[in-house]
């Protein structure tokens, strides 16, 4: 499949792009700028897919090829989303960007998986990357190390590196919080 | 354990459960379902001296399932991102589009390629009378109206034709001057909302170089959508 698309089979294309647009997703995630739209940049690394799918060597090397495409996309985004918002005119009160905090009326559940989602943005790179991947149902320590050309034994151990880290990134983000609120002043009755 | 950089399946090593990578792997195993029977004994053996191991487990057994949800919910746009139909010479459309600079969203980029894609504007005809533009129903050249008596025929014009839908109330203040002679000068923006017709509606996106690229979307994904 990956073969024809590379020989210039649109529907082979189709198919290998539905087949992998998931973990390109993953990679996406995981080194684009806060504040960047994932369907953008999604968008940006299919068109890349099909101007350059020809210039991939050889089958084998396509996941790797197309992880750096989209590495390289999210990249240039974020270099240039800080020149975009200095460069908006807003009107008033029309703003209609998304709030990166969460709405007030979602459910602990919800919370708690973008509390998550956003420690796990804070893992090194070669971390947090394979941890993404893994989230991408069925796919296999072996399809990521693909991916990230890194033996499969590699990203065994940087993924349960990463899940160690996320469960001390956790606890201690809990203690903070507990400090804190033994900080804070206690009410003071009527005088 | 460092990086076991050799090409074995991640199954065949055995983590020693008495170094912190080994006991993280452990773990690893048991939450992605690849615990070998092996593992088992190891991680049992484990829990006998390290009661926390359990705990742990659970916290990433949560975490993990907890995670997985967060980026399906995340990624769940990728599933709607489909290869777009590309145009065979974006040379034109590139030159337009770096002139006029950077922004960001739908509507804003079909806008724009709009106009080019249409190529004239609907309602103000052609020929000679595109190029001498004549007041409506006056007869008068249009530039001898006033500025806001020209506005008007236009809105008038525009509305006829069904280009013009009408103009915001609001208008947006840019900036406000006070002068000598105690009057105000007011620079603000005028917001007439036209409608056009369309075959074509291309979405401006970057190119790995940051170069921006019209891609065309095909009429079937396009959705109703309203940015205000």
């Amino acid at each position: 499949m990956i073969s024809a698309a590379m020989h210039g089979d649109r529907d082979a294309l189709r198919a290998v792009w539905r087949d992998h647009r998931r973990w390109v997703a993953a990679i996406l995630l995981a080194h684009k700028a806060r504040g960047t739209d994932l369907d953008d940049l999604l968008q940006a690394v299919a068109v890349q897919l099909c101007r350059k799918v020809n210039e991939v060597r050889e089958p084998e090397a396509f996941r790797a090829w197309l992880r750096m495409v989209a590495i390289n996309t999210a990249r240039a985004d974020g270099r240039s989303v800080t020149r975009k918002r200095q460069g908006f005119l807003r009107l008033v009160g029309r703003s209609n960007e998304r709030s990166d905090e969460p709405a007030p009326d979602r459910s602990a559940r919800t919370e708690e998986a973008t509390r998550l989602m956003a420690l796990a943005m804070k893992l090194p790179e070669g971390y947090r990357e394979p941890l993404l991947m893994r989230c991408v149902k069925g796919m296999s320590y072996r399809q990521i190390g693909g991916a990230m050309d890194l033996p499969e034994t590699t990203i065994e151990t940087r993924i349960a590196r990463g899940r160690r880290m996320l469960r001390e990134l956790a606890s201690s983000e809990e203690q903070d919080s507990k400090e804190d609120q033994a900080r804070a002043p206690t009410a003071v009755g009527n005088a | 354990m460092d990086d076991m950089n050799n090409q074995r399946p991640a199954g065949a090593i055995r983590p020693d459960p008495n170094t912190p990578d080994g006991r993280d792997v452990l773990i690893s195993r048991v939450i992605d379902a690849e615990a070998t029977p092996e593992d088992w004994s190891a991680f049992r053996a484990l829990a006998e001296t390290d009661q926390t191991v359990w705990r742990d487990l659970g916290e990433a057994q949560q975490q993990n399932e907890v995670l997985s949800e967060a980026f399906r919910a995340e990624a769940r746009v990728a599933d709607l991102v489909d290869l777009p139909e590309l145009i065979a010479d974006t040379a034109p459309f590139q030159r337009r589009l770096d002139s006029i600079g950077r922004w960001g969203g739908w509507a804003a980029a079909a806008a724009l390629v709009l106009v080019w894609a249409t190529g004239s504007q609907i309602g103000l005809g052609s020929g000679d009378r595109a190029t001498t533009p004549m007041t409506a129903g006056l007869g008068l050249p249009l530039s001898e109206a006033t500025p806001d008596e020209a506005l008007a025929r236009y809105i008038d014009a525009g509305q006829r034709s069904g280009m013009v839908v009408g103009e915001m109330p609001d208008q947006l203040v840019i900036e406000t001057i006070p002068l000598d002679d105690g009057s105000i000068e007011v620079v603000y923006v005028r917001q007439i909302v036209e409608r056009r017709i369309t075959k074509q509606v291309f979405r401006e996106t970057k190119s790995d170089s940051g170069a921006s690229v019209p891609v065309r979307i095909p009429a079937a994904d396009i959705q109703r959508s309203r940015s205000y």
